[in-house]
Parts: structure tokens; C-alpha cells; sequence
């Protein structure tokens, strides 16, 4: 407490960071030192929002850590961080542990890991206020069961008593929040507080923190690398790259003023949701204009690709003696068609069955009910053999691109071995001038054949796993969230990549993603998807411009806009609650849950797909 | 709203208590089969090694032989004799010894079972006390001295078998420095377990040590740990009150096969220093042929390892309140 107290001038800021760096040495003497932070200076004023974002890798998060002093032993700090009269980089971890959790707190990306598993959520945030100001356990429970009211977490007593995994994310970062401003600090950190979040819940945790703001005062040091968010939530920016600061300045300023062609690039590769005429992503550090080729130029020919009323079904849990085995119908009826070279967007929240239905469609699960016809022909009625050769014509980009490569196989190795299966009688001479063509259609070296994964970044992975997916010539692939895992500037090479190569081999697209405006971006044709069923699908423009299902809407909504102005002037829709578990799906409309304008009759009656404008929409009041 | 939560909290509740009965009847259930096939095991090959219970130096008159056979129910066909064991032990009836004809198995196991507990539950306090306390601090203080020192000492307990351990400290405490006595119960003092004590844990601190170690140091980088820094939080309480939980888990996992190695480990400590314990009787009763006997005490500590495995997953299930029954 006494350091909350300390005097303060009011004129000073709550924290003053100087000419801060952090650097990891070599171990060995021809190891490089690590610059991970360079001279790094900035203020945060009491009560302010004072945003940092870069891409991985630009120090932002170093930064952060280094201030709480959470850094790895290897680490070495330099220079000063001024909060409250005391400089946080000199302090030993005993008079550090008086301010963190205290009057500085910390929370964090990934709300799944960075609670306690093992341990009652009570008695996590009861730790907190018996260290730092001595409370009973039986008080500081009251008190946290309060705070957890304050985050509008329902039934807080309740909570308190249950574990994380019994949680939704969203949840679990409420409590998270609560428990981080349990001591009442002067300044919250949040390092990327929403990104391992759906949108619909990272929608509600922005505006929570606004509030909660408003309501404490707490300064808060948002880190992130969305620019949206920073445009709804920040006072200034502070952008970074390369672990060095480039700009520095109030929102508006560097948003619609920015002297830093780093900060213009990093904006222009955005794609943004609210944007009308299609056009070809800016890549950072490549300013000339390249011709466009945007999703006119990409015209759709006919059907090849059927889907007709898809089930998949997983089974939960084992079945006892006394227990009949319970399904998990993860997709559950679902029917689309697809043209030669269109683009079929499929978006939805964590669990809306998605990734299911393009592992159904490629029959790399069981189905359990339904048709895909590709090409003429129905897959569910071939053989093993011929549906391994119909693989040929399907393919699949995964979202991990690190983790789909085989880390003994050489790139080479990885990138032929669909030939081998595909075409066995083809020559290795054959098969490595293919590979060697279709690496350098995706950019990269033919040099880096004879290289192995894990020597490449995370872009330069994604465009190996679409070189594999895409050497045997297929007609339809699947991307499953292909940019999801990587940075908004390499983003936007591979968006524009695969609608390049759209454009040439005229492939068929599904594009799973959970950005709405990356879909946007690609897509011709986009579909909605709720826990296993089919909410809306319509062509891009109307379903962005007009979109009939409530769950649609609010999704929309739910986006941030990376544009000050107008994502502080939106009227959001926020969604209430989580998405409900798919093993007890609510009954008639799996959305009534959480719609707006649920009735009696949406609880008693399934609504089927309709024509409502230019959408196919499943709900009784669109 | 809040009433709904009750209700809903109240059958989460019982839903618990449904799951944690048809757990322990699943295991009771599955254990059954276990059990059949151990004392099958057992049965048939206490029966293929030469020999009978009544083979002596001297020859006994065949007329006799065959009269000892006949009150055994030795002449019988071996599967009407498994059959009559099996409906015995059902009734817990563990028959009578061929070799201390006055007792049953059942008083044998009695008379041993207590001090081969004593022996085996100090072993095991001792050695989950000593070997989390290396482990955690060797963690702690990862890649100092400390640390290699440990794990050194740990992996040399692991290698060097307790029947070699076992006399060699009897050499140096008992016989050279005359600190402990060599053997025996004595007057039945905590001081003769001593040393068999301490020759039986000695493996087992070090496997423990090693495990604990490797856990603790992963837990210590876990997400989890860095909030728990970020609250502030003392060393100390977020070793105990964060990292030890789950740092927990496999030590727990490792309990059931700690405690037949110190099961395993007892039948030969007590031969060793003379410990009149359960372990002495399996053996003599082996070397005898006493078939009842030696039946007995296997089936005995199956049930004892079967009942031990089920504690340790109800113990695992509340380290790790994700783990599903």
C-alpha cells in the first residue's frame, strides 16, 4: 500500500520509461546477442490508454515483461522505468513484488494457460489480497466474489468455487481481469488481451475494459498487434518494429497523420470489413502498386463440388455400463455447392464446426450422414482406392504451417511427396524440377529444397504447405484458417498469393477463417456457421452490406474497424454470454441463446434455410 | 437466476457423487478379471517348478505320501483343485500351510502383514518426504551444483540393486561403526527398521527425486507460474501454493509402481536383516513348495496393489480437477 501512497507530483506521469533495451546474449562466443528491445522511451500518463503494437518479434511484448520484471534470467536490461519515484528495472524481486500485482498488474494472451488449472478460482484471487493487503481468506473471498460482480461474471460466489477448464475463454479472462484489479492498480498491463478470444466475446471484453476504465481510472498499457482494437480503445499509439519504436502519438494522429511509412504500410495491409471496393492487399515494404487482381477478374464457372445435408459426428466421452455414449454432432446437416475457381468464405466462432465440415468434406473424418459429390462423383461410395486417387483433385492448407511440416522431411521431400502417391511412376528428376517450379510460383528459393522446416518463418511455411497442396494440380482446396497464425503483413502476401493462383490454375476455394474482413477480402460467396448449422450464406457483398441473421449481424458488429473515427462511432450489438456447448445444443434455433429477438417459437421450431433478400438465412424472424 | 445457478451447482454436485460410485464399481468390476488371471498365473506356476511341499531329504514311506496327498487334496486333477482354491478364496478362506501345520495362511498373513507394513509405509513416507524435498530444490536451483550433485547421488541410488545396498550398509553402520544393529526386530524399537528402512527407500527417493525435478521444472515455466510472478506472489508461495500441485502428478502416477517395488524390494530386505514380515514367509514359502502360502500372499498383495492403484487415481483426480473418472 505504502507505495500506492508514495508522493507523486501531480504533473509527472504515472510511469516513465527510458531508453529502455533488452538483449539476450550469445551463449557462445559466435552467437549473436539478441536485440530484442532497442532505446526504447515512452510515458504513460495516470488514467490513459496507451497502445503498443508491432508484428512478432517487434519487442512489444519483451517490453512489457521486462517492466514487471518477468524476463527470462538470460535477459539484460538497460535503462530506466520511473513509476512512483522508483525505477522498476533496479528493483530486486522482494520491493518488486510490493508493486506488481499491487499497483501494477499484469493479464495476459492466453486466458487458458494463464490460470491455475490445478487450483479454485477462489483461491487464486484470494492469494492475491492476503499477500498484498492482508486479508482473511474468508474476506478476501467476499472481496473477490465483488470484483467478479464488478466483470460482470454471473453467479460470482458460485465461480469461486469452480476450476478454469470449467469455463469459457471469455470467461476465464473476466476472472483474469477481476483478478488483476482485485488491489486496485494504477496501471493494468494487457498483453493481447483478446486475441486468443472469438469476437463476438473479445467485443465484450473491450467494452468491459473501457469501462472498468472509466470507472477506476486505471491507466492501461494495451499491447496487440490489431489495429482495430487499438483504434476502438487507445489514446495513443506507440508502434514498434523490430524492437525499436517507429512512431509515437495520439490515435488520430497516427492513423490518419502517420509520418512513418512502416506505420502506413502496416495500415494499408489490413483488410478492412467495412471496406467497399475490393482491392489487392498492401505488403509492407513493397510500396509500388502491383496490378490488382481483385474478385472480379476471377469469374466462376460451374458446379463441381456438392454437399448435401453433411453430418459429422464425434463421440464424447467413453460409454460406462451405465452410460450410452453421447454425440458431439459437430456438423450437423449442412449442404453447399461450389463452382470451378469461386471461393466459398465459412465463417463462425471456436466450435461452430467449421474445421469438421471441411475434414467431412475432404472424408478425412467419418461422415456420418449426408452426400459430397465432387465432380460427378460421390465420394462416400468409392473405395479406398479411388477415393485416394479422387485426393488428387482435393487438398488441404493447414492452419499451423510450422506444425504441418514434417520437421525430418526436407522441403523438398515434403513438397513432392504428393507426387509420390499420386503419380509413383514419376521420375525423382521429374518430381524435383516440378517442385522446384511450383516453389518459385510461391516465392521462394529454389536453393531452399535441401533446407528443413524449421529454417523457414511462418510465412515462408505456409506458402511450402500450398506448394504441397497444390503440386498434383487439385481443383478444390480447402484453406482451414491458412493466415490465422501468422502476421498482418505476411498476411497479406498469402491472401493475395492464393488469389493470384486462383486466378491462374482456377481452383475452387473453401477459405475457413475467423476474420470476417480477411474473408471479405477473398471470398465470392460467404457462409455463416452456429454450432454445426448453416446461420446464413449469401454472395459477399450483400451478406456484408445486409446481413439478415441476427448471429450475422452481430458478428459484423462484434469487428473492430481499424479507423478511430469510425469504430468510436459504431453502434455495436453485443452478443450476451458464449457460444453454448455442442454437446447439449439449446433446443429449436441453437442461436436463441443469445439473439435479440428469440420468442417462444424459436425454442420450439428449428428454423430450415429460407430466401430472405439475397441471403439464405435460417432464422423465423429475418 | 440465482436459484437456477443453486439448483444447477447442487446437481453438478450429485452428477460428481454418480460418477465417483460408478468409478469405484468400474474399477471393483475390472478388478475381478485381474485377480482371476493373477492367481491363475500364480497357480500354474508354483505348480510347473519341480518339487512337491512334502519332499523331504528323507524319503517318506509312499503309503504316507499318498495319505498327505489325499488330506491336501494333492491327488486331485489340478483343475478341480483350482476350483476348490478359487470357491476357498471366495469365501476368504485362504487354506491351511503345508508347512506350519499349525497355522493357516490366513494367520501367517497376520502375523507378517504388520511389520511388513511398518517397514514398506516408513519406506514409502521416507522416500516421498526426501525425494519431492531433492527434487523440488535441485529444480529451484536448476544446473548448480546443487542440482548436479543431486542428480548424480539420485541416479547412483537408482542403479546399485538394494541387495547390494542392504549389506553394504550393514558393513558400515552396523558392523564397523556399530551405530545400528545388523538385523532382527529386537525389543521391536523404531531403531532395528533403521537401516532396512533406509536400504528399501533409497531407490525410490532417487526415482522420485528425478521425477520431481523433471516435473517441477516444467510446471515452473508454465504460463500459470508467470501470472503467479505478476501478482506479486513470494517464491516460497508460489512453489507451494502454485507449482506443487501439479508438479504433483506424476509422482502420483509413480505411486503404484513405487509401492510393488517396495513390496518386490521387502521380500528381499527382510531376508536380509532378518525381519520376520511378510516377505519372509513368500519366500520360505517358495523355496518350500508351500503352495497355500505362497498362493495367498500374491493374492494377497494383488488386492493390496488393485485397492492402492484406485487410491491413486482418486488422489490424481484431485490434483487435477480436469482429469475425468
Amino acid at each position: 500500500m505504502s507505495v500506492q501512497m508514495a508522493a507523486r507530483p501531480n504533473d509527472d506521469p504515472l510511469l516513465r520509461v527510458e531508453g529502455l533495451s533488452v538483449s539476450y546474449p550469445g551463449g557462445q562466443p559466435d552467437q549473436q546477442t539478441i536485440h530484442a528491445v532497442r532505446n526504447l522511451s515512452f510515458v504513460i500518463a495516470a488514467g490513459e490508454t496507451l497502445g503498443i503494437v508491432g508484428e512478432s518479434g517487434s519487442g512489444k511484448t519483451q517490453s512489457a515483461l521486462s517492466l514487471m520484471g518477468l524476463l527470462p534470467e538470460t535477459a539484460l536490461k538497460a535503462g530506466s522505468a520511473i513509476f512512483a519515484g522508483r525505477d522498476l528495472l533496479s528493483l530486486d524481486d522482494g520491493k518488486l513484488n510490493q508493486i506488481r500485482g499491487s499497483a501494477i498488474s499484469m493479464i495476459f494472451q492466453d486466458p487458458m494457460t494463464s490460470l491455475n488449472p490445478h487450483i479454485a478460482i477462489g483461491r487464486q484471487m484470494s492469494r492475491v489480497l492476503e499477500r498484498h493487503q492482508g486479508m482473511s481468506r474468508r474476506t478476501a473471498l467476499k472481496v473477490a466474489a465483488e470484483m467478479l460482480d464488478a466483470v460482470r461474471v454471473p453467479d460470482a460466489a458460485d465461480r469461486l468455487r469452480q476450476y478454469p477448464h470449467e469455463l469459457s475463454g471469455g470467461m476465464r479472462q473476466r476472472i483474469m481481469i477481476a483478478t488483476a484489479l482485485l488491489c486496485k492498480p494504477q496501471l493494468l498491463i494487457a498483453d493481447e488481451p483478446t486475441t486468443a478470444l472469438d469476437v463476438t466475446v473479445q467485443a465484450q471484453i473491450l467494452t468491459l475494459m473501457h469501462d472498468l476504465q472509466h470507472e477506476l481510472g486505471t491507466a492501461i498499457l494495451l499491447i496487440t498487434h490489431d489495429m482495430g482494437v487499438v483504434a476502438g480503445l487507445c489514446d495513443r499509439v506507440l508502434v514498434m518494429r523490430d524492437g525499436q519504436m517507429r512512431e509515437c502519438g495520439s490515435v488520430n494522429k497516427v492513423f490518419y497523420e502517420s509520418q512513418d511509412n512502416y506505420t502506413r504500410e502496416l495500415l494499408a495491409a489490413v483488410p478492412r470489413l467495412d471496406e467497399v471496393q475490393p482491392r489487392r492487399l498492401a505488403v509492407v515494404g513493397d510500396s509500388e502498386a502491383e496490378a490488382t487482381a481483385d474478385i472480379d477478374s476471377r469469374p466462376v464457372g460451374d458446379t463441381m463440388l456438392t454437399v448435401d445435408k453433411l453430418e459429422v459426428r464425434f463421440s464424447a466421452g467413453r460409454p460406462g455400463p451405465f452410460r450410452p455414449v453421447q454425440f458431439l454432432h459437430a456438423v450437423a446437416g449442412v449442404s453447399l455447392e461450389l463452382g470451378r475457381g469461386e471461393t466459398l468464405g465459412i465463417v463462425g466462432e471456436s466450435g461452430c464446426g467449421k474445421s469438421s465440415l471441411a475434414r467431412g468434406v475432404l472424408q478425412l473424418v467419418d461422415v456420418h450422414a449426408g452426400r459430397v459429390t465432387l465432380l460427378g462423383e460421390e465420394l462416400g461410395m468409392l473405395d479406398k482406392q479411388r477415393l485416394k486417387q479422387r485426393r488428387r483433385q482435393m487438398q488441404i492448407i493447414f492452419q499451423d504451417p510450422l506444425a504441418s511440416l514434417d520437421p525430418r522431411m526436407t522441403i523438398a521431400d515434403i513438397v513432392a511427396e504428393p507426387l509420390h502417391t499420386f503419380f509413383p511412376t514419376m521420375s525423382r528428376t521429374r518430381q524435383l524440377v516440378k517442385v522446384k517450379a511450383i516453389l518459385e510460383r510461391m516465392g521462394l528459393e529454389a536453393g531452399y529444397m535441401n533446407r528443413y522446416p524449421h529454417e523457414f518463418s511462418g510465412g515462408q511455411c505456409q506458402r511450402i504447405g500450398i506448394a504441397r497442396a497444390l503440386i498434383a494440380e487439385p481443383e478444390l482446396v480447402i484453406c482451414d484458417e491458412p493466415v490465422s497464425a501468422l502476421d498482418v503483413s505476411v498476411q497479406a502476401q498469402i491472401v493475395n498469393l492464393l488469389m493470384d493462383l486462383q486466378q491462374d490454375m482456377g481452383l475452387a476455394l473453401i477459405f475457413i477463417a475467423h476474420d470476417l474482413a480477411v474473408v471479405r477480402h477473398i471470398s465470392h460467396r460467404v457462409m455463416v456457421m452456429y454450432l454445426g448449422r448453416i446461420a446464413e450464406v449469401a454472395d459477399r457483398d450483400a451478406l456484408y452490406n445486409s446481413p439478415r441473421h441476427p448471429y450475422t449481424q452481430a458478428l459484423i458488429s462484434a469487428v473492430p474497424i481499424p479507423d478511430p473515427r469510425v469504430e468510436r462511432n459504431r453502434d455495436r450489438t453485443l452478443l450476451a454470454g458464449d457460444v453454448p456447448s455442442p454437446l447439449e445444443p439449446p433446443s429449436g434455433c441453437a442461436f436463441r441463446t443469445r439473439c435479440p429477438l428469440a420468442d417462444a417459437r424459436c425454442a420450439a421450431e428449428t428454423p430450415g434455410l429460407r430466401t430472405a433478400g439475397e441471403s439464405l438465412v435460417a432464422c423465423h424472424h429475418a | 437466476m440465482d436459484g437456477g445457478a443453486a439448483r444447477l451447482d447442487a446437481h453438478a454436485h450429485t452428477a460428481q457423487n454418480r460418477t465417483m460410485l460408478s468409478f469405484a464399481f468400474r474399477r471393483f468390476l475390472s478388478a475381478i478379471p485381474t485377480l482371476l488371471i493373477l492367481i491363475a498365473l500364480a497357480f500354474a506356476l508354483i505348480r510347473v517348478a519341480p518339487g512337491g511341499p512334502f519332499d523331504t531329504e528323507k524319503q517318506i514311506p509312499p503309503e504316507i505320501e499318498a495319505r498327505l496327498n489325499e488330506a491336501y487334496h494333492l491327488d486331485e486333477p489340478l483343475y478341480q483343485q483350482f476350483g476348490r482354491y478359487l470357491t476357498g478364496l471366495a469365501q476368504g478362506d485362504f487354506g491351511p500351510s503345508f508347512q506350519y501345520k499349525d497355522f493357516t495362511v490366513t494367520e501367517l498373513i497376520a502375523a507378517g502383514f504388520p511389520v511388513s507394513l511398518k517397514l514398506g509405509g516408513l519406506a514409502m513416507l521416507l522416500a516421498l518426504l526426501v525425494g519431492i524435498s531433492v527434487g523440488t530444490l535441485a529444480a529451484l536451483r536448476q544446473n548448480s551444483r546443487t542440482d548436479h550433485v543431486a542428480m548424480a547421488a539420485a541416479m547412483t541410488g537408482i542403479s546399485i540393486p538394494n541387495f547390494v545396498l542392504a549389506p553394504l550398509l550393514v558393513l558400515l553402520f552396523a558392523v564397523t561403526l556399530r551405530w545400528l544393529p545388523a538385523g532382527g526386530l529386537g525389543d521391536g524399537s523404531l531403531i532395528n527398521l533403521v537401516l532396512p528402512v533406509i536400504s528399501l527407500a533409497l531407490p525410490q527417493i532417487a526415482y522420485i527425486a528425478r521425477l520431481t525435478r523433471g516435473s517441477m521444472i516444467e510446471v515452473l515455466r508454465s504460463d500459470f507460474i508467470r501470472t503467479a510472478r505478476a501478482q506479486g506472489l513470494p517464491g516460497r508461495e508460489i512453489i507451494l501454493g502454485h507449482a506443487l500441485k501439479p508438479a504433483m502428478l506424476p509422482i502420483v502416477s509413480y505411486l503404484g509402481p513405487a509401492t510393488a517395488g517396495i513390496i518386490t524390494g521387502s521380500v528381499v530386505i527382510e531376508q536380509i536383516f532378518g525381519v520376520p514380515g511378510l516377505g519372509r514367509y513368500f519366500v520360505q514359502g517358495a523355496l518350500n513348495r508351500d503352495y497355500t502360502l505362497v498362493m495367498g500372499v500374491v493374492v494377497f498383495y494383488g488386492v493390496l496393489i488393485i485397492m492402492f492403484n484406485f487410491l491413486v487415481d482418486l488422489a490424481y483426480r484431485w490434483l487435477d480437477p480436469r482429469v475425468k473418472l
